[in-house]
């Protein structure tokens, strides 16, 4: 494998190196009572203090961030490529406002390292399956990065704590699934059209021959066609052989991926491109505030055939604003969750104001492809 | 019980961990050679049957053998083989010696091997011994609090304090 690394594109979102870690003189979480839960973060928090570096982390309690701002941290993975390199044009957002560097945890603690770009960012999540488990994140497929990085933080926590660790099993962890290196390296693939030509699921049977395993990304319908590839054994092999496993594979799936475009577009030009502006003009109505589980599945959906359409060059310029403008609004959201999670509101008074303005200039409504209105009737029109 | 894949008669009860998820599999001869046989190289075959057999034993045997080992009971944190096997999850690090010929298997099933290569603690081998026995007095002092035996509690706690403060000093 000496091709030359594949750059982050339309179909490859962003990839991520995650350790799972456990402290050698508790419990694992299942048994735990609630004091040694308590005990257990008081501990961590405690080592992750004590290091110069690890100190300097934003801690953010998911549990306090409800349903609604957990979403926002989600699109954060979405407005990824081929929109980020607009999205500051189309705001004409200040060149002081970084972008915001939080991830979605289900656990109970996150600490995040706030210095970096969202995209290498780095979390640590306490008392979720297991006691810690470290995250870093790229928005490049420059895996062996990312190890060295996370690698050098798991020294640091180390030096800090002890790790139950067994010469024969490794780094042991609550599911046996994990055990060894306690290490999932995955790369997060957009397969729209593999999912539309129905050639998703023989795909996916043919990665567990080579050890590898997808996943949906978000929930178990892989809603928004987002798939997660990673290792699936942990024992028996080390981390750079886990990382080429995982490598090995992508090249395959971009070119499945543009085969099943390629099919789509011979097929039926026309039909897809109005999907794809249907879908936009359908998100475009939709209440972004009201996102209740049912809605936020929808959303994703159009959100995956506008990003497939932008992709493909399916939609008109007029179109392709509208949704840069509509992702610049989503980033801005998500920035406002994370500034006023770190009491930040100075500048959660300035990302208010951005949003507001972003409002008022109505991005929902810009301009429309008149042929597309005429084509479907608009879902006031009655149902039949 | 019919195979889940086709309708001949499922003789092979597979346990298989995807991802973070336990999978029980009822499968006919043909369809478990065909599912295990799609997990690894055909290199790894002549293993894979072994285990299977090592690992459908169990559920070949009577009821109460099986029983029995879902009864089994980790004296450190408590959990039985059947709460393991029902949630997927261990109970604390020494299940994995405790329950470690009943785990083999299904390690070997999911990750192909049974020895850890890669990574160690910078610091060496803890003592694991040292770790397991505090896990183990945590529990007893709070069942012990429970009964309001605190001289019994306040035993414990130096019990771990000193150990603790041994784990510290050699650092």
């Amino acid at each position: 494998m000496n091709d030359a690394p594949i750059e982050p594109n339309d179909i490859v979102v962003s990839s991520r190196i995650r350790l799972a870690r456990n402290i050698a003189d508790f419990p694992f979480i299942s048994t735990c009572s609630d004091d040694q839960r308590l005990e257990i973060e008081t501990v961590v928090r405690k080592g992750l203090a004590n290091d110069e570096v690890l100190n300097n982390l934003t801690l953010l309690d998911s549990f306090e961030l409800n349903a609604l701002e957990r979403q926002f941290l989600m699109d954060l993975q979405l407005v990824s490529s081929p929109f980020q390199g607009t999205t500051e044009r189309v705001t004409g957002a200040s060149d002081s406002s970084e972008p915001s560097d939080v991830v979605p945890s289900e656990g109970n603690v996150s600490a995040v390292e706030t210095e970096r770009p969202w995209e290498e960012l780095v979390s640590y999540s306490i008392n979720e399956e297991d006691h810690l488990r470290i995250t870093v994140n790229r928005s490049d497929l420059d895996l062996q990065a990312a190890w060295h990085q996370i690698s050098a933080l798991d020294d640091r926590v180390e030096n800090q704590l002890t790790y139950a660790f067994s010469q024969q099993l490794g780094y042991l962890t609550a599911c046996p699934a994990n055990v060894g290196t306690g290490m999932r390296v995955s790369v997060l693939m957009h397969l729209p059209a593999l999912v539309m030509t129905g050639q998703v699921e023989k795909v996916m049977r043919s990665l567990q021959r080579v050890n590898v395993v997808a996943r949906g990304e978000f929930g178990e319908s892989a809603v928004g066609d987002f798939f997660r590839i990673s290792n699936q054994a942990t024992l028996g092999v080390d981390e750079d052989s886990l990382i080429e496993q995982v490598l090995t594979i992508v090249p395959r799936m971009i070119k499945y991926e543009r085969e099943a475009r390629r099919f789509l577009v011979e097929q039926n030009r026309e039909g897809l491109r109005r999907d794809v502006a249907d879908s936009l003009e359908k998100l475009c109505r939709l209440d972004l505030e009201d996102e209740d589980g049912e809605s936020h599945e929808q959303v994703m959906q159009f959100l995956s055939k506008i990003r497939m359409g932008v992709a493909m060059g399916l939609l008109e310029q007029a179109d392709a604003d509208r949704v840069n403008r509509l992702f610049a609004l989503v980033q801005l959201r998500d920035q406002l969750v994370v500034a006023v999670a770190r009491e930040d509101y100075r500048e959660a008074s300035e990302l208010r104001d951005r949003i507001a303005t972003l409002e008022k200039g109505g991005w929902r409504r810009g301009p429309v492809d008149s042929e597309m209105i005429q084509d479907e009737p608009s879902e006031e029109g009655g149902s039949q | 019980m019919k195979c889940q894949k086709c309708q001949k008669q499922a003789t092979f009860h597979i346990t298989d961990l995807t991802g973070d998820e336990l999978l029980a599999l009822h499968l006919c001869p043909d369809c478990a050679k065909g599912y295990l046989e799609t997990g690894d190289a055909s290199e790894d075959a002549p293993v894979i049957s072994d285990v299977m057999s090592k690992q459908l034993k169990p559920l070949e045997q009577t009821a109460d053998d099986l029983r029995e080992l879902d009864a089994k009971e980790c004296p450190i944190c408590g959990i039985s083989f059947y709460e393991f096997r029902q949630g997927g999850r261990l109970g604390c690090p020494h299940d994995y010696v405790f329950f470690g010929e009943d785990l083999e298997p299904l390690l070997i099933n999911v990750h192909g091997d049974n020895q850890h290569v890669g990574k160690q603690p910078k610091r060496g081998i803890t003592d694991t011994e040292s770790q397991t026995e505090l896990i183990r007095l945590r529990r007893q002092m709070k069942e012990v609090v429970e009964q309001e035996d605190y001289e019994k509690a306040s035993q414990i706690r130096d019990q771990i304090r000193r150990i603790e403060s041994e784990g510290s000093a050699c650092e």
